[in-house]
């Protein structure tokens, strides 16, 4: 993309990145953010982190950009100079854009390529230490409810709830709800464990009832950590019951800053999908980009036949780019995918995400090559969808 | 080539074929995301909708003064 505005800006073509709804909270610790303000903040955080020089467009907060353009996580569109859609397309696919360009603008005689990019980027924030409390085991595929923060004070919600719930409890009003408290790293701030652990209270209708209806965080021995606090509830709505509420009373300090406060805030919880809630990868552990979560063991490394595994695909982290198969031996091994590979699936051109579980699946590998895990390369894929 | 840093949907459908007789083939999220935004997107040639949005300074704007240019417009987030 960055090449793309390189060598089309000068020719006048405006660009914007649309900042929307997170897809994937808890990844690096962002979490949903709660106000155009912080939502802004996100969009500095993107600015800083890829070191882009296009221009951000924010999404309100109703995100009525993401519901009319197609609610795709990753679209693009031309517009003509007349504001009609010239061109729309749900995945970026900056090669079809440079083409689409050069139909419609002019092509470039020495077009910009990514060796000659000088972008200047940055890490994502350092959150405190995680790791320390493990993450509840979720009983199964769960779904981001609404939630609504009650401003009952002018501090900022350093700490944010994400609640989710089996389909279950949508449905028919019952089942397991997951309330999960993440400390927001747009604020620095971190657990302190030498203070009173974070408490919750759940008040309901008459019709309702949700168990344990108050909770209280673990006493954790390290002095302080940056792991969410997670409880799953039972829920059983009863008649009518579309809503309920929490409060949570815990301490945020801040080392930089050197304070350490109690904070109380409130959350209307409404038993209602969010369709902008995103998908919180877990796995168990908070997810990092392309390295092992801590605890975790390496899958067992079953020999490869030449320079091939073949199997089934057992999972696919397309933000980290693994794929993990279980080879006809019975073992597991993950393969890192780089963004060049050549993905095949029923003999067309693919993407790593049109890789899908249990289906047959051939790696070819590149060579000795390995990361820093151990994991060998993928040179070239090839998948089948029957 | 630095990306966007954006995340895909990792909700899985699946998807029966309505002729009987055919077997329910999984779909993957990719095709959901795909067959989702062709139908609710606006399509090629349409005007694109004139809504709010706000700048990096957190200024509004709106989308109808997108012309004059072409304009490329991609959507992202930072998970």
């Amino acid at each position: 993309m960055e090449t793309v505005y390189g060598d089309y800006a000068p020719k006048g073509v405006k660009f914007y990145y649309i900042y929307k709804a997170l897809a994937h909270p808890e990844t690096n610790g962002y979490i949903t953010p709660f106000t155009l303000k912080e939502r802004l903040m996100h969009v500095k955080q993107a600015e800083r982190t890829l070191g882009s020089e296009i221009a951000w467009i924010c999404d309100t907060m109703e995100n009525d950009l993401k519901h009319a353009l197609g609610d795709a996580p990753n679209s693009e569109f031309i517009i003509d100079p007349q504001g009609k859609i010239a061109v729309r397309r749900s995945w970026s696919k900056p090669a079809e854009l440079r083409s689409d360009l050069e139909r419609l603008v002019g092509a470039v005689d020495q077009p910009t390529t990514v060796a000659d990019l000088n972008m200047k980027t940055a890490e994502p924030p350092k959150a405190a230490k995680t790791g320390v409390v493990p993450r509840v085991k979720m009983p199964g595929q769960m779904q981001a409810l609404k939630i609504e923060p009650t401003m009952i004070s002018l501090e900022p919600f350093y700490v944010k709830l994400r609640a989710e719930a089996e389909s279950s409890v949508t449905k028919t009003g019952s089942g397991k709800l997951y309330l999960g408290f993440h400390l927001d790293p747009l604020y620095d701030v971190h657990w302190n464990n030498l203070a009173a652990p974070l408490t919750f209270e759940v008040k309901t209708s008459d019709d309702a009832t949700i168990s344990p209806s108050s909770g209280e965080a673990p006493n954790i021995e390290v002095e302080s950590d940056g792991d969410p606090r997670e409880f799953l509830l039972d829920i059983d709505a009863g008649r009518g019951a579309d809503s309920f509420e929490v409060t949570v009373k815990y301490f945020a300090c801040n080392d930089q800053e050197g304070w350490c406060k109690p904070v109380t805030q409130q959350y209307t919880v409404h038993l209602e999908v969010d369709r902008d809630g995103g998908n919180a990868r877990r796995g168990g552990q908070p997810a990092t980009r392309g390295k092992r979560p801590p605890g975790r063991p390496a899958p067992a490394t079953p020999p490869v036949a030449g320079n091939r595994l073949m199997g089934m695909v057992s999972s696919v982290d397309v933000e980290s780019r693994i794929v993990t198969i279980r080879t006809r031996e019975g073992g597991e091994r993950e393969v890192v995918v780089p963004a060049d590979v050549t993905i095949r699936r029923d003999d067309r051109p693919a993407e790593l995400s049109d890789l899908q579980r249990r289906k047959r699946v051939m790696i070819e590998l590149d060579g000795d090559k390995i990361d820093d895990e151990g994991r060998p390369y993928a040179k070239r894929i090839m998948t089948r969808s029957s | 080539m630095k990306c966007l840093i954006f995340s895909l949907v990792a909700v899985s459908l699946l998807s029966a074929n309505v002729a009987v007789g055919q077997p329910k083939q999984a779909q993957s999220a990719r095709d959901g995301v795909i067959q989702s935004f062709d139908r609710k997107s606006p399509a090629v040639g349409e005007q694109l909708p004139d809504l709010r949005a706000f700048n990096a300074a957190g200024e509004t704007i709106q989308l109808g003064e997108l012309k004059g240019n072409y304009t490329v417009l991609v959507f992202g987030c930072l998970t």
